[in-house]
């Protein structure tokens, strides 16, 4: 039945959307100032102070250093051998306190192998865990809860795997310099700032790629460097196959961030667009470079884009300017984001409907966040109680939101991130271009619901290393009907199905007859919020 | 396996593939030649960072592969007397390294096969991208969303499907089980269980586990409910089983370290009639751009662990091994030449394992390219004559018996013609 939720509901549910979970200070603030309000200071979150969490990502020096200085203070042990070089300490800048200490004992294990080599010794481990840090902290604590989402979805959108070559040095300067300026901005200059971004370049391999034409052709041979191949200006080499045309991105831009798979576009268009960004490259990639464009390795012949003509005379640079701009403008991409969008915000299958109406207001905004995201939020088809708990969330979102019902701390160092990634979403390790599906089914199988329960009791447990549950204060008395309204206030606004509650209460009974609240036993404050947090409803937001 | 499935497709005269080609009564009369009831397993073995398949199966004969690698050669086998370990011969040419004695056996004996310079078509030397492509099997093409053994569990869909029909030994879902079917992914199966990091057996986990059991068996949330029941299935499963404790059969030793674990645990599941279809393993170490070893050293320590789980794998399983193939893959081989570290760097084909009952054994199949200057890839590595979709197609249709396998290989014209003829 498709209904109206009640205003207490939809409060819920609009911030169980918009934020990483809701708090019982969000649920008042809400309230009182009216779901439209708090939506619009939400918006513009460079009017929120969020000092607070700021202080703590202070405490992480990687995160204000750029990616020459990471490489340099954080290289790789293996490459450091291949080059030969004696390996000496990194010079130290600012450390973080000891708290801070990313802890790694018996996280190695849990670790794929290619993980493993990173997570290990003084290298770039400590880059990806310092952001998987910021982020964690910032979805936990942040003020401006929407932009982190956004962060969040945009992350995904244009996924990047750091555990390719160099990017593991790019993606803290990518999420910081590229994503976040841009997450509630306007989309053309969010797929402007990607397209030239050098995290980007790498992971789909446009740096390397050489127009046909190009008259420098001759003089480019791909030449091993210790992060793969970049293209030289050394003598021509009959057997450099590599130098050439590279279609990956060509291809993904529009496939992936742009039109969507059966947006009207061919193989042809794929040629074409690659040929387009021949000579978007980064400077000095090895030592940290940024963007830059390199006419000798630019096909300065004319293309055709989706019917376009490009390039020609005063082309350069401008060509790949111009696809962009075609394609941020595209009906196509106007539908393909808004369906990813609405599937986020709305579930997995939305209604034509909103999807058209977003799309429209793509449109017309030319690519206005903001105005895209106020189109969904205040639609009908996003107030219904038919979409109620539509989501699973992911791991990441199952973590932040049990922080925040519950007001938990974290270092949110290895054995915290190490859980989330066996629940089948480890941080920036998600190789294809895709992003991590947003599918309740892709989430959700027999390994990763075992590791949701397994969080579930830890956490409440108090019994995961670097993260501490104050049960006391979740305590208002000894009586376990007032634990349980507290905890299911918290967790899941009250809403919580018969079998749900009356599990947790025959359990509660078992402990209570065996006199179970001795010192050692699970208590009860402890049992209430691992059952909630592991139950169905909890999955789902 | 008097006739097999394939044979009597082959012999029939019909194309295996073309949607509706096949008579559908053929097509029954080929299923019903399958032995009910036994169910063809897979193992699957990814050697993450790329193995060094020239020093893996050495091709000895060949003159040039000593004088490149003027370090880290492994002597051919005729030296064998004069100075210590050396190629153990497999057929006058190519020889295994002495590190891998344990499989010298089952190649005598027709269960292992080699498929040599087969790998992905895409030249890429990045790590990730070849994995990428070899784990979905669409070489060059990196966003198609699954791996193809998901693909191939998504294609025979069982309803009722035990949960341990596909098992990953990971950290997370590798790429070539990920997708819509479902895939129990684990490191270590002993730590299957409910305990939020506490002692399993005390009290109030024991509670907990109860609680959450009882409360999903009543939920009307569709997915979390038939999962929770898997989930439960199969730690009760483990329970019964009593996977911590296993006694390998037939005095079989599996070598310490995560690649015997997992072949261990996988025995056992397989023994205990778990449901078990498809399973999947990884092993790394294997990217030695320094000081790699040639007898003797880090290339030579890896493969003696490889090896030994191989055969003590097989060993423990017995007779049971007429139903099991395994099948081993690493994303690229390494450069002809040794380079200025005594090591190898990043190449082009490489030698694939396939073992197992099913398999016809004792050979090195594909066509040799050669290792002279113009038989290299660009000059430094060694070239590509099989495709390994057509290895994977090839184990997907005469073994796992599927019988279209365009949807595990999309993009590819999969073709009997080009199978090397490995499986019986």
């Amino acid at each position: 039945m498709d209904s109206t939720l009640s205003p207490d509901l939809a409060t819920w549910h609009f911030l169980s959307r918009t934020t990483f979970g809701p708090r019982p200070q969000d649920v008042e603030e809400a309230r009182q100032a009216g779901i439209d309000q708090y939506l619009e200071v939400q918006l513009h979150p460079d009017k929120i102070d969020d000092s607070e969490v700021d202080k703590r990502i202070a405490t992480l020096p990687t995160l204000t250093m750029n990616p020459a200085e990471l490489m340099e203070d954080f290289p790789a042990p293996k490459q450091s051998q291949k080059q030969g070089k004696n390996q000496q300490p990194p010079k130290k800048r600012p450390t973080p306190p000891p708290a801070m200490t990313p802890d790694m004992e018996g996280a190695g294990k849990l670790m794929p192998p290619e993980t493993r080599q990173i997570m290990e010794g003084d290298g770039p481990r400590q880059v990806i865990m310092e952001l998987g840090r910021e982020q964690f902290w910032r979805a936990a604590y942040s003020k401006r809860q929407l932009q982190e989402v956004m962060v969040h979805f945009w992350m995904n959108h244009f996924n990047i795997y750091a555990e390719k070559g160099v990017d593991k040095w790019l993606l803290t300067s990518f999420e910081q310099d590229t994503i976040r300026p841009n997450a509630l901005g306007n989309f053309s200059q969010l797929l402007s700032a990607t397209a030239q971004s050098p995290a980007m370049l790498f992971y789909l391999d446009n740096w390397l790629s050489v127009g046909p034409n190009a008259d420098s052709n001759a003089g480019f041979a791909m030449r091993r460097t210790p992060f793969g191949f970049a293209p030289a200006p050394v003598a021509a080499k009959p057997n450099a196959e590599r130098r050439g045309l590279n279609e990956n991105y060509g291809r993904e831009l529009m496939e992936l961030h742009t039109l969507g798979v059966d947006g009207g576009y061919t193989q042809h268009d794929v040629r074409e667009v690659a040929r387009c960004f021949t000579g978007w490259t980064i400077d000095h990639p090895q030592q940290g470079g940024g963007f830059v464009f390199r006419p000798r390795m630019h096909d300065f012949g004319e293309k055709v884009v989706l019917g376009h003509r490009i390039g020609g005379q005063g082309g350069g640079i401008n060509d790949g300017i111009e696809v962009l701009q075609i394609l941020a403008a595209h009906p196509s991409t106007a539908h393909f984001i808004s369906l990813k969008l609405c599937r986020y915000f709305i579930s997995e299958d939305p209604p034509a409907s909103v999807v058209n109406r977003t799309a429209r207001t793509f449109t017309e905004s030319q690519g206005d966040i903001p105005s895209i995201l106020k189109t969904i939020l205040t639609s009908h088809e996003f107030n219904s109680s038919t979409v109620f708990r539509a989501k699973v969330k992911s791991p990441f979102e199952l973590v932040a939101s049990s922080f925040r019902a519950l007001d938990a701390d974290s270092d949110a160092g290895a054995p915290l991130m190490g859980m989330i990634m066996r629940m089948g979403q480890p941080l920036f390790q998600y190789q294809a271009p895709t992003g991590y599906p947003d599918r309740a089914s892709s989430w959700i199988n027999s390994g990763t619901l075992l590791g949701r329960m397994n969080f579930s009791m830890a956490l409440a447990a108090n019994r995961i290393r670097g993260t501490q549950l104050d049960l006391q204060a979740l305590t208002p008395s000894d009586d376990q009907q007032a634990i349980w309204d507290n905890l299911a206030q918290r967790t899941l606004c009250g809403e919580v199905s018969a079998d749900t509650k009356a599990a947790v209460m025959k359990s509660l009974e078992e402990v209570g007859n065996a006199g179970g609240d001795r010192p050692g036993a699970f208590p009860k404050t402890s049992l209430v919020a691992a059952l909630l947090l592991g139950s169905p409803e909890f999955q789902r937001r | 396996m008097s006739i097999s499935r394939r044979y009597f497709l082959k012999t029939s005269g019909l194309s295996l593939f073309g949607a509706g080609l096949v008579p559908s009564f053929l097509r029954r009369a080929a299923y019903a030649l399958e032995t009910p009831g036994r169910r063809k397993i897979l193992v699957a073995i990814f050697q993450r960072g790329a193995a060094d398949g020239l020093n893996i199966v050495i091709p000895f004969g060949e003159k040039e592969y000593h004088s490149m690698r003027p370090t880290i050669a492994i002597p051919e086998p005729s030296k064998r007397s004069e100075s210590g370990p050396s190629a153990i011969d497999l057929d006058g040419f190519f020889g295994l390294h002495p590190s891998l004695s344990s499989l010298k056996p089952l190649f005598d004996t027709r269960q292992l096969a080699i498929i040599h310079a087969s790998g992905s078509p895409d030249s890429t030397r990045s790590h990730f991208d070849a994995q990428d492509y070899m784990e979905s099997a669409t070489p060059g093409v990196k966003s198609t969303p699954d791996g193809w053994l998901n693909r191939f569990l998504q294609g025979a869909p069982e309803p009722d499907a035990s949960p341990f029909r596909a098992v990953a030994f990971a950290s997370s879902t590798p790429r070539t089980m990920m997708g819509a079917a479902s895939c129990l992914c684990t490191q270590d199966l002993q730590g299957f269980h409910l305990a939020g990091n506490a002692n399993p057996q005390a009290r109030g986990v024991q509670l907990v586990a109860n609680a959450f059991e009882e409360m999903y068996a009543t939920a009307t949330d569709r997915l979390l409910s038939s999962t929770a029941h898997e989930t439960f299935e199969a730690i009760s499963t483990l329970q019964r089983i009593q996977i911590g404790q296993y006694q390998p059969a037939n005095g079989a030793e599996y070598p310490k370290g995560p690649l015997g674990k997992s072949l261990q645990q996988v025995a056992q599941l397989i023994k205990s009639d778990a449901g078990l279809q498809v399973a999947f393993a990884e092993v790394g170490g294997w990217d030695n751009h320094v000081n790699e070893g040639g007898v003797t050293g880090q290339l030579a320590n890896r493969l003696k662990e490889f090896g030994d789980a191989l055969a003590a794998f097989h060993k423990d399983m017995g007779e049971q091994m007429a139903d099991i193939t395994v099948l081993t893959m690493s994303e690229f081989g390494r450069t002809a030449r040794e380079n200025g570290n005594r090591g190898t760097d990043h190449g082009h084909a490489n030698a694939m394992f396939v073992l197992g009952g099913p398999v016809k054994g004792g050979k090195v199949y594909g066509d040799w390219p050669g290792l002279k200057d113009h038989q290299l890839h660009e000059g430094r590595d060694l070239a590509l004559t099989t495709d390994f979709r057509d290895v994977f197609a090839e184990v997907a249709v005469c073994h796992l018996g599927v019988q279209d396998p365009t949807g595990i290989f999309p993009g590819y014209t999969v073709s009997p013609k080009r199978f090397r003829g490995f499986l019986a």
